[in-house]
């Protein structure tokens, strides 16, 4: 049984896409018409170097995702039986089960940013070669309130996220624990944390006032590791934004329900955290 | 078939001259380019030779530096990396003798015609003559600058480059060599490439060499003994007493004849034929050989099918000295005798008197001489040439030596000429050249008007150009020249490089007056029409086929040579050289040997009040009944059997989930402190079911534990308690050794996971509760052992001499020895060392793969090399060549059955075991936190199960001794080691509690083995804490061992100098106190060496000075300046694009090691490879170094 993954914010790099835009004219077309500005550009040139910036990063990383699931998903109807993404990724993953549809998804994801892009004063920071409990000791022993696991995205890899200044105590000293290395990212927010409660506040009434279908396909959460309600559509979305990615969960699960192939599309971010999750 | 080689290019610079022309001045006026070295070359020298002086094993004291005269180049320390696709610094790192060869070729390939986009491609050869002599190289010279620039220069270096990077840059497919047959280097590759012209290996060859002398020194050392006194050479002449050193550079582009006249080259002259030869065995390796020498032009002029009567000028290799010339000039009289006996005819001279030697340089400086000489239909005046060295009877022969310029008349024939050049050890060769007389006349071309294009690589070289044209047109070099052919020459040869002119032209002095218009006013647009919209399309950098433009039937003409845009490409010597030199220091001998020792330790030192205990026990021993009685106020004793919570399951040791739920217990009651009291018995396992219980209960218990807290991510003070499990001293009584294994263990818990404090504590019976209560909340780590009354601790201390007071001679002849691990690495040396100490003895090698049968050894020899086992075949045919009797048994030490099978087996064949080596072992896993019980329990077995089972089997019949082979990580673990240091720990213990009994049991602990074993097949083999040890080493500490009473050594010696020593410290084991001041003073020392470096580093990146470019409004921060100046100090250029990337400016993996160093370095900041590969520009290096700070910052 096979499963495709999409990625989040992250895998953005100037020319994605590059070839996809002339292959979806219309798709294209309506997402310059939804967002305001040239997709195309921003993914191809991006002139005004806004990549990195979460504010259309999200918003690219989605787009580029949603068009080559498309060409893989046409090239092998019902070849997958699952979908899941990692936090944006997420939102593909309900397009492609047939949740949400593109435009609406669209809408949403660059609500979302804007939302997100909104709390600054934060960061993130990629932590590797220690068990997510080492990593929970490690910031406990610290005190330092503000900073929180934010992913738990292999059995030895994990992102913190927090308050800036606080976030650089914490690394340091989970950077000092055997086997350790920690990352700083290239984020201006401390995505999915308790940090984020005021932009979830917001983004969930954008979701109270969308509709989600029941969908084709499963698709399983990355809020709960587990097969994604779609009943409970906008309480997951919205709560997405402040708990933690639980990446090694979802993938567990889809093991569990009979997956045994994974793609991924947009890059191999996910494809590498697979081979350091163990069999459970 | 027609075998005639046209010259269709060249080039040639020596100082003063740097085109046919000004070289033929040189020649036709007898003028001798000899001088004193240049003094700004001196100045730059000065430094390195003091250096060198100073820094001899046999210092030089002479304050003076002397410099041999001779023909030097006024500069070699410059060029334009720009046309040759380098960046600054890659230049710098260049031999300039490399440097000079590729500007060579590239202008003689001009000439002929060709630019790069023509060359692209083609099926071209490239021939270098060239040879690395004694003394200084400029790798050498660059290496002492800063040995960093090593790697980083390598292909700027080696000889094999000097060919390939031209045909690298150029895309040229033919051969690519370099010819090393010293002097005669250049012409040998002439023939060489007129060889490979004829075979067919290419289409066109360019055929070079260049020479400079690095620092021409005199002494007396290192002269070869063809100096000349005075630099100064007369060769032919009475006063001649050797050769001048000579600088400069040459290359000839060559071509099939009847491709060249196809092609409408232009042709200079025409190989005739050519030889090389050997002169065989002669006197010595460095004399010359006239019969050889005449052999060679009579083979010479039979390739070129030539009489020798119809030459008129013979270019000699006339080194001038004593011995040499009246050889060369018995050779070349010989020659001619066998085919005439006029006199008289044929003109000598050679271009070595007027520019010195060039040694492998010098074929092809010769050859172009002599292309001049026919060109100009003049015989030149021999230079320095005053009277005739009376040992050459010119008169009596067909040579003479001319002293004044004449014309060179030949009406019978084309003139004819010979080049030689002779190479020290004896290879020599000779080339014919003849005139060429065009054979059709030039065909006038069309009306016009023409495109003349001009480009360069650098905006001021396309400047210098255009004046230079201007200049050629004035001096009449176009005079008489069709401009159909001028440009069509500009076109194919030089229309390639960035920077671009084209003008549409009616003549030579339409062409003048344009070039002079734009020179002064800037390019004006190209005319409207066809030749117009050529020009644009040309201009903006289209490709443009030019064969559309001609008429098929242009040819190619002389023009002006590029204008080569140099700079400074040098390395420095730094004159403070003195100041960073730390001359004198030796380093300090350290022992190989040390060993552990329990030495007395102060009271524990006290607690923090508030502690809660839970304490794990086994209800079969005391340990309730003790931790009962320390009074702990808040302790909860959790014996097997109970449940771990009320109505929960029964605590079963060997149980995940039992560990799991006391992960949960302890969280959840808030539990500081843990006991692990299970190892307390009283007696060791008396047989091995009893000690599989003990490791069952005891061992993995610990293990399961462990993993549990580790999984749950708790923090707390773990003791693990234990009842007299460690031997505290030699011997000591009632030792439950198998709960030793919980010591290494413990020591490994904390490196993994810092969040649980360990602390071993192994009490007698005599403990005080007291004692235990303090040890238990006590936040000190470490071993503890409580023995009548009193604490002791483990200190590391050395063991400067072995005592070897035991029996010397420990192999007795006809004994029976077993190794367990025997066909391992490490095995097979033992057994070696035994069999060459006391080759009658038979060795029993024991190993899980054993070996192949007999039967097969000898295919399995046979097979191509590669296979393992063929190697430990080997061993074991040496064994037994030594006079050994081998006997392979494979069977797992791990595995009670076979083991027990396999000595049952040898004990029936050979009786009495006498010795037995036990290095049998796997290698440990990964973290506890990710290890499954099977694993760590196979590491186990085969160290600990299988040393308690030897030691049963020969219960009944001692051996006369025992080795264990432990390890480090017994003592010092590296994290992911439990199980290995478990083991160990267990060895160690087993033969402390053994000493002095009826067999020599004794534990080496071993380092890795620096050339094999273990440690070399995971690759980590290495210096660490302790040096890597040399296989004679250990098998020297092994004998002394054995030949010593001792229960106990750890071999290997600490790696002081090394950067990880201060991890030595980090180890909750006491250093003795010689130990720890050496640590100490060599942290500091590294401290100091570190600091130093990364100071040099900031310093040498402040002082780069580069300009950023690339932003409109001209704005940089000041990281991306600082970040633009790590970038120019590794590649040089003066200014730097902020999005340049990496790769593009001459970046590659290699050297983005250093670079990302240099920018971590300087900006005091994590930033490695990765990053930098990631990073790639000036703007985002510097937005992510920004982000480090300001991550740093914030943690400050």
């Amino acid at each position: 049984m096979h499963c495709l993954l999409f990625p989040g914010q992250g895998v953005q790099r100037r020319g994605m896409g590059a070839d996809l835009f002339g292959l979806f004219p219309e798709a294209t077309a309506m997402a310059d018409e939804i967002l305001g500005w040239s997709i195309e550009e921003l993914c191809t040139r991006d002139p005004h170097r806004r990549l990195r910036d979460t504010r259309y990063a999200q918003p690219a990383v989605f787009f580029v995702n949603a068009l080559l699931a498309q060409q893989v998903i046409a090239e092998r109807p019902g070849h997958y039986r699952y979908f899941a993404g990692h936090s944006l990724g997420e939102y593909n993953a309900l397009v492609a089960a047939g949740v949400l549809g593109l435009d609406a998804a669209l809408r949403l994801v660059d609500r979302r940013a804007e939302l997100m892009s909104q709390v600054t004063g934060g960061g993130m920071s990629a932590v590797q070669g220690l068990p997510v409990s080492f990593v929970r000791r490690a910031l406990t022993e610290t005190g330092l309130p503000r900073v929180f696991v934010a992913n738990l995205n292999a059995d030895t890899q994990s992102t913190i996220a927090g308050d800036r200044a606080e976030l650089a105590v914490a690394a340091k000293a989970i950077g000092a624990l055997p086997g350790a290395r920690v990352v700083p990212l290239n984020v201006s927010g401390p995505f999915h944390t308790p940090l984020m409660a005021a932009a979830e506040q917001r983004f969930r009434a954008v979701l109270d006032g969308c509709d989600f279908a029941a969908g084709h396909t499963p698709v399983v959460s990355g809020v709960t590791g587990d097969v994604f309600d779609t009943g409970r559509a906008a309480e997951l979305l919205a709560r997405q934004l402040s708990t933690p990615v639980e990446w090694v969960r979802a993938v567990t699960t889809l093991r569990a329900a009979g997956v045994t192939g994974f793609d991924e599309v947009n890059g191999k971010t996910l494809s590498a955290f697979l081979t350091r999750i163990a069999e459970r | 078939m027609d075998t005639d080689i046209a010259v269709v290019g060249l080039s040639v610079e020596v100082p003063g001259a740097d085109d046919l022309d000004t070289f033929w001045q040189i020649i036709s006026s007898g003028a001798s380019l000899t001088r004193p070295f240049p003094t700004n070359r001196r100045e730059k020298l000065a430094e390195y030779i003091r250096y060198l002086r100073a820094t001899s094993i046999e210092p030089v004291t002479d304050p003076d530096v002397e410099y041999h005269n001779g023909c030097f180049l006024d500069e070699v320390d410059t060029f334009d990396h720009t046309v040759f696709g380098m960046n600054p610094r890659q230049a710098t790192l260049t031999d300039p003798h490399h440097r000079m060869v590729m500007r060579a070729m590239f202008l003689a390939f001009e000439d002929a015609g060709y630019g790069f986009d023509r060359l692209r491609g083609s099926r071209t050869g490239v021939f270098v003559g060239f040879a690395v002599n004694p003394g200084s190289t400029y790798l050498d010279y660059i290496c002492r600058v800063d040995p960093n620039n090593g790697q980083q220069a390598i292909t700027g270096n080696i000889p094999a480059m000097l060919a390939n990077r031209l045909s690298h840059l150029l895309d040229l497919r033919g051969p690519s060599l370099v010819v090393d047959t010293a002097c005669s280097a250049t012409l040998v590759a002439v023939h060489q490439a007129k060889n490979a012209l004829l075979a067919g290996d290419c289409e066109m060859a360019v055929v070079g060499g260049a020479r400079i002398v690095f620092s021409p020194v005199k002494h007396p050392h290192s002269n070869i003994g063809i100096e000349s006194s005075d630099g100064v050479t007369r060769t032919f002449d009475e006063a001649a007493d050797g050769t001048g050193f000579g600088e400069g550079s040459g290359a000839v582009v060559l071509k099939r004849m009847s491709q060249a006249v196809a092609d409408g080259d232009r042709i200079y002259a025409v190989i005739k034929g050519s030889a090389v030869n050997h002169d065989g065995n002669t006197e010595g390796i460095t004399n010359p050989d006239s019969d050889s020498q005449a052999d060679l032009l009579d083979a010479a002029w039979r390739n070129a099918g030539v009489h020798p009567r119809t030459l008129g000028y013979l270019e000699a290799h006339g080194t001038a000295t004593r011995v040499g010339d009246p050889i060369e000039h018995e050779g070349m009289k010989r020659a001619f005798a066998r085919y005439t006996t006029d006199r008289g005819f044929c003109a000598v001279g050679t271009v070595k008197a007027n520019v010195g030697h060039l040694f492998e340089g010098s074929g092809v400086i010769g050859l172009i001489k002599a292309i001049a000489v026919l060109r100009n239909r003049m015989i030149p005046p021999q230079a320095n040439f005053k009277n005739p060295n009376p040992k050459l009877d010119f008169a009596a022969g067909p040579l003479y030596v001319s002293t004044g310029l004449r014309p060179w008349e030949s009406p019978d024939g084309p003139r004819r000429c010979g080049v030689s050049a002779f190479g020290l050890g004896g290879t020599n060769a000779h080339v014919v050249l003849e005139e060429y007389v065009a054979q059709a006349p030039a065909t006038p071309a069309g009306p016009g008007p023409f495109l003349f294009t001009l480009s360069a690589a650098t905006l001021k070289s396309l400047v210098r150009l255009g004046e230079r044209y201007v200049r050629f047109i004035d001096a009449a070099g176009l005079d008489g020249v069709d401009i159909a052919d001028v440009c069509h020459t500009s076109q194919v040869s030089r229309s390639g490089h960035r920077h671009r002119a084209a003008f549409v032209v009616h003549d030579v002095a339409d062409l003048r007056r344009q070039l002079v218009a734009s020179l002064a006013d800037g390019a004006s647009p190209p005319p409207d029409g066809p030749l117009g919209d050529e020009a644009r399309r040309y201009l903006a950098g289209e490709p443009v086929d030019w064969r559309r433009l001609s008429d098929g039937r242009r040819r190619i003409v002389r023009l002006p040579g590029y204008a080569f845009d140099t700079t400074p490409a040098w390395v420095q010597f730094p004159d403070t050289w003195r100041a960073q030199l730390s001359l004198g220091t030796v380093d300090e001998e350290h022992p190989v040997t040390h060993d552990v020792v329990f030495a007395p330790a102060a009271d524990p030192t006290p607690a923090t009040p508030g502690a809660r205990v839970l304490a794990l026990v086994d209800p079969d021993t005391d340990a309730g009944r003790l931790l009962a009685a320390t009074g702990l106020d808040d302790l909860r004793v959790l014996r097997l059997g109970e449940p771990v919570r009320p109505g929960g399951a029964p605590f079963d040791a060997r149980s995940a989930d039992s560990f799991a739920e006391i992960a949960r217990l302890v969280e959840d009651d808030g539990v500081t402190h843990l006991v692990h009291a299970l190892g307390f018995d009283a007696t060791p396992a008396a047989d091995l079911a009893g000690l599989d219980l003990r490791t069952g209960k005891n061992l993995h218990s610990l293990f399961q534990l462990t993993k549990a807290l580790m999984a749950a991510g708790v923090k707390l003070e773990l003791t693990v308690l234990t009842r007299r499990a460690v031997c505290a001293r030699d011997a000591e009584p009632d030792v439950v050794v198998e709960n030793g294994a919980l010591v290494g263990f413990g020591k490994v818990i904390g490196r993994e996971y810092p969040y649980l404090g360990v602390t071993h504590l192994d009490v007698d019976p005599d403990v005080s509760p007291d004692a235990v209560r303090a040890e238990i909340l006590s936040p000190e780590r470490g071993v503890f052992l409580w023995r009548d009354g009193r604490r002791l601790h483990e200190v590391f201390v050395e063991v400067p001499q072995v005592d070897t007071d035991g029996p010397q001679s420990y192999l007795r002849p006809g004994g029976t020895y077993l190794i367990t691990g025997g066909t391992g690495a490490l095995g097979l040396a033992v057994a070696h060392a035994f069999a060459t100490r006391q080759p009658d003895v038979t060795l029993v090698l024991l190993s899980r793969s054993g070996l192949p049968p007999r039967a097969q050894w000898p295919d399995l020899l046979a097979a191509p090399a590669g296979d393992a086992r063929a190697g430990r075949v080997r061993a074991v045919r040496e064994l037994e060549e030594l006079g050994a009797r081998v006997r392979v048994v494979a069977a797992d030490a791990g595995d009670p059955d076979a083991l027990a099978a396999a000595v049952a087996d040898v004990r029936g064949e050979y009786g009495r075991v006498d010795g037995i080596v036990h290095a049998a072992g796997l290698p440990g896993g990964s973290t506890v936190m990710f290890r499954e019980l099977a694993d760590f329990d196979a590491v186990v077995r085969a160290k600990l199960h299988a040393a308690f089972l030897l030691d049963q089997l020969t219960r009944d019949d001692r051996p006369d001794f025992v080795v264990h082979f432990s390890s480090v990580a017994s003592v010092f673990p590296a994290p992911g080691q439990a199980d290995y240091a478990a083991a160990n720990y267990y060895l160690d213990n087993v033969a402390r509690s053994r000493a002095g009994g009826p067999t020599h049991v004794i534990a080496l602990d071993w380092v890795a083995w620096k050339e094999i074993g273990m440690a070399v097949d995971h690759g980590t083999s290495g210096d660490t804490m302790f040096r890597a040890l040399p296989t004679r080493v250990a098998l020297d500490v092994l004998d002394a061992g054995l030949r010593s009473g001792r229960s106990r050594l750890f071999a290997g010696e600490l790696h002081y100098r090394g950067e990880l020593i201060h991890l030595l410290r980090s180890y909750d084991v006491r250093l003795s106190a010689e130990i720890d001041a050496k640590v100490d003073q060599e942290m500091q020392a590294l401290e100091q060496r570190l600091r130093q470096a990364a100071d040099k580093i900031r310093a040498t990146v402040d002082a780069v000075d580069v300009e950023l470019e690339g932003r409109p409004d001209g704005g940089y921060t000041d990281v991306e300046r600082s970040v633009a100046q790590c970038l120019a100090l590794a590649f040089g250029y003066p200014t730097l694009d902020v999005e340049a990337d990496f790769f593009d400016l001459g970046g590659d993996s290699i050297m983005a090691a250093s670079v990302a160093n240099t920018i971590a370095v300087r900006h005091d900041v994590q930033y490695d490879v990765a990053d930098l590969l990631a990073d790639r520009t000036v703007a985002e290096i510097a937005y992510h170094v920004e982000d480090l700070v300001a991550f740093a910052d914030a943690a400050a």
